[in-house]
C-alpha cells in the first residue's frame, strides 16, 4: 500500500524528458477528452497491466490475444477479451471494435506482427493508436505507418532504474514543462514537526507542496500490523509535515532540487 | 497522534508486564498498542523483547517487520519477514511485503 505513486505517467531526468513531457502533455490532452474505450492486442505481461489498470479504473476494454490461456486469464478481469489473430484483419474487424477510443498494441516482441496489427487498427478509424516498441527502429516504423503513441517500456524503465539508483531519496520526477519540475520525495527533516505557513515554504524556498502522502497505523482483519495510505492533496497552510511523510512538490528545477536537499 | 484511552491501555499492560515480563500475549498487544498510537520506536523495542524471550514468535517478527516499515527502515523490514518466511513459509502477509519490499520502484 505504501508503494502506491502519486505522478503517473512516471518521467525522467535529462536528455529524454523533454520528450516525455511533451508526451505528457498529449497524454493529458488525450485525458482532457476521457476516452472510456479500450482495446488491448496482446496479453503479455505489459499488455495485461495497462488492461487491467484501465479496467479498475472504469474503462471498457477489450482484449485480444492468440492464446487461448492468456485470453482466459485476462477474461476475469475485463469486459471482453477475444482469443484470435490480430495480424487477420478480416478478424479484427469482425469484433466491433472501431468505436474504441485508444487501442493499444503491446506485440513488441512480433515486430512485424505489431507493425501490421497498427497499421490494420489506424485503417480502421481507431482515433489514438498506442503502440509499444523494442527498437528505435522498430519504433520509427510504428511512427511511419500511424501510431500516435510509441512506449518503448524497456528502455524507459531502464532510465528509470539508473535514476533511482543515482538519486535514491527522489522517488518521483516529471518535467512538467522546461525547467519546471515536479518531484516526490521524502519530508526535509528541517520541516518535520512545524506547519507549510511555519516552514514558509512558498515564500522561502520558491515550491508549492501538492499532495503529501503518510502512512497511518492500523490493524488487519487478523489483528496484525498494517500501514494505511492516506494522501492530503492541495493540503492547507496549517498542515503539519511529519516525519516519514512523503511530499509532492512542484517548482522551478532549481528550487526543487534545492528543497529535497535541506536537512 | 497520542491518544488519551490508548495511554490508558498501555499503562495498563505495562503494569501487567512488570509483574509477569515474559507474558507474550501482553507484550505482543502492548507493541500494537504503541505501533497504533504513532509510537513505532517503542513498539519495536516491545516486540525485540518479546522474541529476547520467544525467538520463533512469528506475529512478532511480522508486527515488528510492519513497525520498521513505517520508519523507513527497510533493510530491517526485510529481514523481518524473511525470518516470517523461515519460521512460517505459507504466511501471505510476510510474502507480499517481502514481494513489496524488492520490487522496483523502491520505497526507501
Amino acid at each position: 500500500m505504501y508503494r502506491q505513486r502519486l505522478v503517473p505517467p512516471r518521467g525522467t531526468r535529462g536528455k529524454g524528458s523533454v520528450t516525455r513531457s511533451s508526451q505528457n502533455l498529449e497524454l493529458s490532452k488525450m485525458a482532457d477528452k476521457v476516452p472510456r474505450q479500450f482495446v488491448v492486442i496482446g496479453a503479455g505481461r505489459f499488455g495485461s497491466s495497462v488492461a487491467m489498470t484501465l479496467a479498475k479504473n472504469g474503462c471498457e476494454v477489450t482484449v485480444v490475444d492468440s492464446d487461448k490461456d492468456n485470453v482466459q486469464r485476462i477474461s476475469e478481469y475485463v469486459s471482453n477479451a477475444v482469443q484470435l489473430d490480430a495480424t487477420d484483419e478480416k478478424a479484427l474487424r469482425s469484433i466491433g471494435i472501431e468505436g474504441a477510443d485508444v487501442a493499444i498494441v503491446s506485440i513488441g516482441e512480433q515486430m512485424e506482427a505489431s507493425i501490421l496489427v497498427t497499421m490494420a487498427l489506424k485503417e480502421m478509424g481507431i482515433k489514438t493508436v498506442v503502440a509499444k516498441a523494442v527498437t528505435e527502429t522498430h519504433g520509427k516504423i510504428l511512427a511511419r505507418v500511424g501510431a500516435d503513441k510509441v512506449v518503448f517500456p524497456e528502455r524507459d524503465m531502464g532510465v528509470r532504474l539508473a535514476n533511482a539508483l543515482l538519486h535514491p531519496s527522489l522517488l518521483e520526477h516529471v518535467e512538467v514543462s522546461p525547467g519546471y519540475n515536479i518531484a516526490e520525495f521524502e519530508a526535509p527533516k528541517v520541516l518535520w514537526g512545524r506547519s507549510i505557513a511555519q516552514s514558509a515554504v512558498r515564500a522561502r524556498h520558491g515550491v508549492q507542496i501538492v499532495a503529501i502522502k503518510r502512512r497511518k497505523p492500523g490493524l488487519d482483519e487478523e489483528g496484525e500490523s498494517v500501514l494505511e495510505e492516506d494522501v492530503d492533496l492541495i493540503p492547507s497552510a496549517e498542515t503539519v509535515i511529519n516525519e516519514g511523510d512523503l511530499l509532492l512538490v512542484v517548482g522551478r528545477e532549481e528550487n526543487v532540487r534545492k528543497f529535497r536537499g535541506l536537512r | 497522534m497520542k491518544n488519551k484511552a490508548t495511554q490508558k491501555k498501555i499503562h495498563k499492560l505495562s503494569e501487567k508486564l512488570a509483574e509477569n515480563p515474559k507474558d507474550t500475549e501482553a507484550r505482543l498487544a502492548l507493541g500494537k498498542l504503541y505501533f497504533l498510537n504513532s509510537q513505532f520506536d517503542e513498539a519495536v523495542r516491545c516486540y525485540q523483547t518479546l522474541l529476547e524471550h520467544d525467538p520463533r514468535n512469528v506475529s512478532a517478527h511480522y508486527n515488528l517487520g510492519v513497525a520498521f516499515l513505517a520508519q523507513n527502515r527497510m533493510d530491517e523490514a526485510k529481514a523481518a519477514f524473511q525470518k516470517v518466511l523461515e519460521l512460517d513459509p505459507d504466511n501471505e502477509g510476510a510474502e507480499k511485503e517481502l514481494a513489496k519490499l524488492v520490487s522496483f520502484p523502491w520505497s526507501e
